[in-house]
């Protein structure tokens, strides 16, 4: 029998509290070919409750409580217009969406930065707080190297307090998960029997945490690995470390997991095709469609992992370790199908 | 549905939304005091010896205790080559280092909600005793390993109520002096056979004691420690506590070295005290998988095959030269005992065949691999019709084989999860501790000699009695830490060793290949983790070197 207990003591904890502003404006223009709308919200919370890590000699490892207060804020705008109403039978609509959301922590318990649980006021909830890849040590900086206990071919991370060597005091927030914006587009377009629908989406300047190309980078020899552009004394890489069968893992090898995430995707595209309707036999249908989709067809993005939409956590706390690297990515799908209606 | 039922459920609905009471009391995780009823009780000491099981027996307590030490050095596998080779990734972000810290805390507070508790638990008072007896042992032990591997750590005796970021590092000297006054507690009150094996005893308590007075560091340099712990009179309390055990009548050695570690033979009478393990997956947590780390790479062979009963070859861990070395083996029977270096074939389809008659070179159960101690002619290696390395061919994937923990009860051929159970405190330890502490208090060779001769004798290949008899002029704590590594190899001793005798440095560097040219005096202690660093407001102090 045991009673293992590795969280939070009790707490008289608050509910979380939020105020909330939003201001919008809706118009509608020729004739309803234009409309749209324009929001802006901004959500202030308290005591707010996250589970928060505290330091071991507790005994415990983690504690739910209330740990201060953010400010959410961000702007919409949705706009739809019909460009073509009608010529030779063809129909253009189109939906725009676009929009943008800071959060950021104002208030810590205590009023001081949370290192271990990476809160930091003033910065978004979640952000990577890590050592800065810097490049390769080459063989001409081999004495700077050694003073850094490292050696040429290995990955070189910033000294940004420049102490002359590498610890916990030289991690900076690296930057965020959050986007600066997203936006989608649907097209659609309606000519005699046939329907055409395009959307696409939109996720731009955010840092995603790429397990994928760490995981499969571990430069060993043991496992089957991606192919880089690695260092050897007679190729000197500045992208990717030397390797060594005797090391499962580079050194700071998780720092090459930061990278941007921007992306536009294709969300889906669909072709359609509607007869009037079916009557003979035993059949008797008010309408009949057949049509093809194609979900999640193209993906624009110098993201190097398999998909910047399935990495998109923090890794520490969100996801502990490789577990992101588990998530499924996204796959093509192509669907034909037939609608009945009756 | 009709349309009047639908309008009053969305009524129903709504009404239900409107009452939530959002000024309730929101009350988080668990309580932080159980009720102390005697259930709660027993099961807090229950739960404080779970957190063994994280690093007894397991690859985190291996690698921290084994590697990079002269005994052993790293084999072809494993990410944590680095903790043998004493590099920049040996750093306060290594998992095992965090996790043994975090897993060891957790311990202790679980410890100290019992011990908190126990005033107010209505039981028979001498099980009660008992119960909070083995709650300050096991704290103890906990504190005993952190205070070696991390120096001056914080020091917690009282259950934690609130979260707090504000922790000291307590001197030395005064987790020390809390862990005796546990475990002289636990000494006076335990018996020396718990009803429930397992259990700590008070045979355990006198072997820990003993070894707390050997070990405990009152200065950092070498010469000035032994005068002070002479002075403090750590060596005879030492050697006093170990004594007790000795004359208690409860242990014996076992009359040959290869009977402690027999199969179907772990409940023995030199085991004082070993951390539990099942063949009931539900219960046996990790298990013991000791049985993964000192294995060669014999299933790759021809001839061979990986099975159950020739275990899981992990190769991490490989002898060092110098460890081989240590044995004379004319007459001591360790070598042969502990060390696989026959493999015998259990592969038909492997089995190598002659150019010239296409017949099978050997057969099922034959000789396939034979890991040779000595340094043979490369005729007679080639003439043979089995595979032979000698010690010129031993590689990181090909060495003898510690096989002290093989486990042939696993399940499946992959399961690394063993059932046997760790032995933490064994008799024939005691006979060296007290061997040792009357050595270093000065006494007459005379004392100690029958200690260390005893565990000898006992070594000997039968008729070699005398000759393992080490006479006054031999016995040297160089000697005795050489005779720890014949009799305690593997059992999570070496580093600790080193550490407690000055000799980590001199001794990897003279003997470990991998980790002598990098190691540094700041190694006798692990860093500090990270999560403790980061999470503590002021002035946690990091080891130096770190």
């Amino acid at each position: 029998m045991s009673c293992i207990r590795s969280t939070t003591t009790r707490h008289r904890d608050t509910v979380p509290n939020t105020g909330q502003l939003d201001v919008g404006l809706e118009f509608t223009a020729l004739r309803g070919r234009l409309s749209g709308s324009v929001d802006y919200y901004r959500a202030d919370t308290k005591d707010l409750i996250m589970r928060r890590q505290i330091p071991p000699t507790n005994g415990y490892t983690s504690v739910l409580q209330n740990i201060g207060a953010t400010r959410n804020s961000g702007l919409e705008v949705a706009l739809s217009v019909v460009p073509i109403e009608d010529w030779h039978g063809l129909r253009w609509s189109q939906d725009l969406n676009w929009s943008t959301n800071h959060n950021r922590i104002v208030s810590l318990y205590g009023g001081v930065n949370d290192v271990l649980n990476k809160w930091f006021i003033g910065q978004p909830i979640d952000v990577y707080y890590d050592n800065r890849f810097v490049g390769i040590w080459q063989a001409q900086d081999s004495l700077l190297a050694k003073q850094y206990k490292a050696k040429p071919g290995q990955i070189r991370v910033a000294d940004v307090n420049g102490d002359g060597k590498i610890d916990g005091n030289d991690r900076v927030i690296l930057g965020t998960p959050f986007p600066a914006w997203t936006g989608s587009m649907t097209s659609r377009f309606d000519w005699k029997r046939f329907d055409l629908s395009v959307m696409a989406v939109a996720r731009v300047d955010f840092m995603a945490n790429d397990q994928f190309v760490v995981g499969e980078s571990t430069m060993q020899g043991r496992y089957n690995n991606l192919v880089t552009d690695y260092w050897t004394p007679t190729h000197p890489s500045n992208t990717e470390s030397r390797p060594t069968f005797n090391q499962e893992n580079p050194p700071f090898g998780d720092t090459r997991r930061y990278e941007d995430g921007s992306f536009i995707r294709v969300r889906s595209i669909t072709l359609g095709y509607t007869l009037a309707g079916v009557h003979g036999g035993p059949w008797h249908a008010r309408s009949l469609r057949f049509y093809v989709t194609a979900l999640d067809p193209f993906l624009f993005t110098r993201f190097r992992g398999l998909d910047p939409e399935s990495r998109t956590g923090t890794g520490d706390r969100t996801s502990a370790g490789y577990a992101e690297a588990a998530s499924t990515p996204s796959y093509r799908t192509l669907l034909t199908g037939v609608t009945l209606g009756f | 549905m009709t349309r009047r039922t639908t309008a009053l459920l969305g009524a129903a609905l709504l009404g239900l939304a409107a009452c939530v009471d959002l000024n309730e009391d929101l009350i988080s995780g668990l309580a932080n005091q159980p009720y102390p009823t005697p259930d709660v009780f027993q099961a807090l000491v229950n739960a404080t010896y779970e957190p063994l099981r994280s690093f007894y027996a397991q690859e985190r307590g291996f690698t921290l205790t084994e590697f990079g030490t002269d005994i052993y050095t790293e084999g072809a596998d494993g990410s944590y080559k680095y903790i043998n080779e004493y590099t920049a990734q040996l750093n306060p972000d290594v998992d095992f280092i965090r996790d043994t810290w975090a897993d060891f805390y957790r311990a202790i507070n679980t410890a100290n909600t019992a011990i908190a508790q126990a005033p107010a638990v209505q039981m028979d008072s001498s099980l009660k005793a008992q119960r909070l007896a083995e709650a300050r042992f096991l704290r103890a032990l906990y504190y005993f390993d952190l205070v070696q591997m991390y120096g001056p750590v914080t020091l917690k005796l009282e259950p934690t109520t609130t979260a707090s970021t504000q922790f000291t590092r307590a001197p030395v000297d005064s987790v020390y002096a809390a862990i005796i006054d546990d475990l002289k507690y636990a000494e006076a009150t335990l018996p020396y056979v718990a009803k429930e094996y397992g259990r700590a005893t008070k045979g355990a308590a006198q072997h820990l004691l003993a070894k707390v007075y050997l070990t405990w560091q009152r200065d950092a340099d070498s010469a000035a420690d032994e005068t002070a712990k002479k002075q403090a009179g750590d060596f005879a309390n030492a050697a006093d506590y170990a004594q007790r055990v000795i004359k208690s009548g409860q242990y014996a050695l076992l009359p040959r070295f290869s009977d402690v570690f027999a199969f179907g033979n772990e409940k023995n009478a030199e085991v004082i005290w070993s951390v539990q393990f099942t063949n009931d997956p539900l219960t046996t947590g990790n298990g013991n998988q000791g049985h993964l780390f000192f294995l060669m790479e014999y299933d790759v062979l021809p001839g061979m095959q990986r099975d159950i009963a020739n275990g899981r070859p992990f190769k991490r861990f490989r002898p060092t030269t110098f460890f081989l070395g240590l044995f004379d083996r004319t007459k001591d029977s360790r070598y042969q005992s502990q060390f696989t270096r026959a493999w015998y074939s259990n592969n038909a389809a492997t089995i190598p065949k002659d150019p010239s008659s296409g017949a099978p070179k050997f057969q099922l159960g034959d000789t396939a691999v034979y890991v040779s101690d000595t340094v043979l002619p490369d005729s007679v290696v080639a003439a043979r019709r089995y595979r032979v390395y000698t010690p010129r061919t031993y590689s990181n994937r090909i060495f003898p084989s510690l096989n002290k923990f093989a486990d042939p009860f696993r399940l499946s051929v992959n399961d690394v999860r063993g059932s046997r159970d760790f032995v933490v405190a064994r008799f024939a330890e005691t006979y060296l501790i007290a061997a040792e502490a009357l050595l270093r208090d000065g006494r007459p060779p005379a004392e100690a000699l029958p200690y260390i001769n005893a565990v000898r004798r006992r070594a000997a290949i039968p008729g070699h009695e005398a000759e393992m008899e080490l006479t006054d002029a031999q016995l040297t704590l160089g000697e005795i830490l050489n005779e720890r590594a014949r009799e305690l190899a593997g059992e999570m001793q070496r580093w600790f060793d080193l550490v407690r005798t000055h000799t980590l440095v001199p001794r990897v560097r003279a003997y470990n290949p991998d980790g002598g040219p990098n190691i540094q005096p700041y190694h006798a202690l692990r860093p500090i983790p990270r999560t403790q660093m980061d999470g503590t407001t002021c002035c946690y102090t990091q080891n130096p070197g770190y």
